[in-house]
């Protein structure tokens, strides 16, 4: 497998975002070609930011997110970039919250998912990067 | 765009009757934020039905988020606290996974068919 590497434009209208994120993955994984099981974890982890985003940091006239989202043989990476409020995230990993509780999972599920989840705000950007390593055939 | 049409097109939900207390709720589409509210409202709804038990029929749900897992642990809640039990039945591979990922199949115990949830002790 070659390095595969592709653009997408995600709305910051939530219902139209995490529809164009679903048809960006279902056009992606095809040409990525890696294991089922890494295509759903990685699709898993990438939806849980991406509806953080929507949910918490953008606005629906801000300008759309930037999603890439590259393959190699040896990882998955995505990169996610929006002009939303900056974060605060807790500096230590994300715990997951008592079973009876109804939110609050959705970065401890992508942290629990990924080698790397990693955000930094850079001028007005917010910016995070998700690495998945793939196991050697 | 309506925001009804973009909901039905993206979550069909399906409540039958199962027997005298039961029922199977079925979810077709996508069980994620956009239709989490809607999802716990309308297992809510079956609880104060009369219906105890919710079999939730799992196998035509293509994606689960963590809102959506929030909406079953609503439905859980209500279902205890009316003194039923609510059941996941017939998951995919990717609701498979989030359950686990979560260890919410502890409080949310997955069965293979919805027969077997229903008979389940």
């Amino acid at each position: 497998m070659q390095r595969i590497e592709r653009h997408y434009e995600l709305s910051t209208v939530p219902s139209a975002g995490i529809e164009q994120l679903h048809a960006a993955l279902a056009a992606f994984w095809p040409e990525a070609a890696v294991a089922t099981e890494a295509q759903i974890r990685f699709s898993t982890a990438l939806a849980e930011v991406v509806a953080n985003i929507l949910q918490h940091a953008v606005r629906v006239n801000d300008a759309p997110i930037q999603l890439r989202l590259r393959c190699t043989p040896y990882r998955i990476e995505a990169r996610l970039v929006d002009r939303g409020r900056a974060w605060h995230l807790p500096a230590t990993t994300f715990s997951l919250p008592a079973d009876d509780e109804e939110s609050g999972r959705g970065l401890a599920i992508a942290s629990t998912i990924l080698d790397t989840l990693q955000y930094r705000r850079f001028r007005d950007l917010n910016c995070w990067r998700l690495v998945l390593a793939l196991k050697p055939n | 765009m309506t925001e009804e049409f973009i909901r039905g097109a993206l979550m069909e939900i399906t409540v039958s009757p199962a027997g005298e207390r039961a029922a199977v709720v079925q979810l077709r589409g996508r069980l994620d934020l956009l239709v989490a509210a809607e999802v716990k409202q309308r297992l809510a709804q079956a609880v104060s039905e009369g219906f105890r038990l919710l079999v939730v029929d799992m196998g035509e749900v293509s994606f689960v988020d963590s809102s959506g897992l929030g909406a079953l642990i609503g439905g859980l809640k209500a279902a205890r606290l009316a003194g039923g039990d609510l059941r996941l039945a017939n998951l995919g591979t990717q609701a498979q996974a989030i359950l686990e990922l979560t260890t919410l199949n502890r409080v949310l115990r997955p069965y293979p068919n919805v027969a077997e949830a229903l008979r389940a002790e």
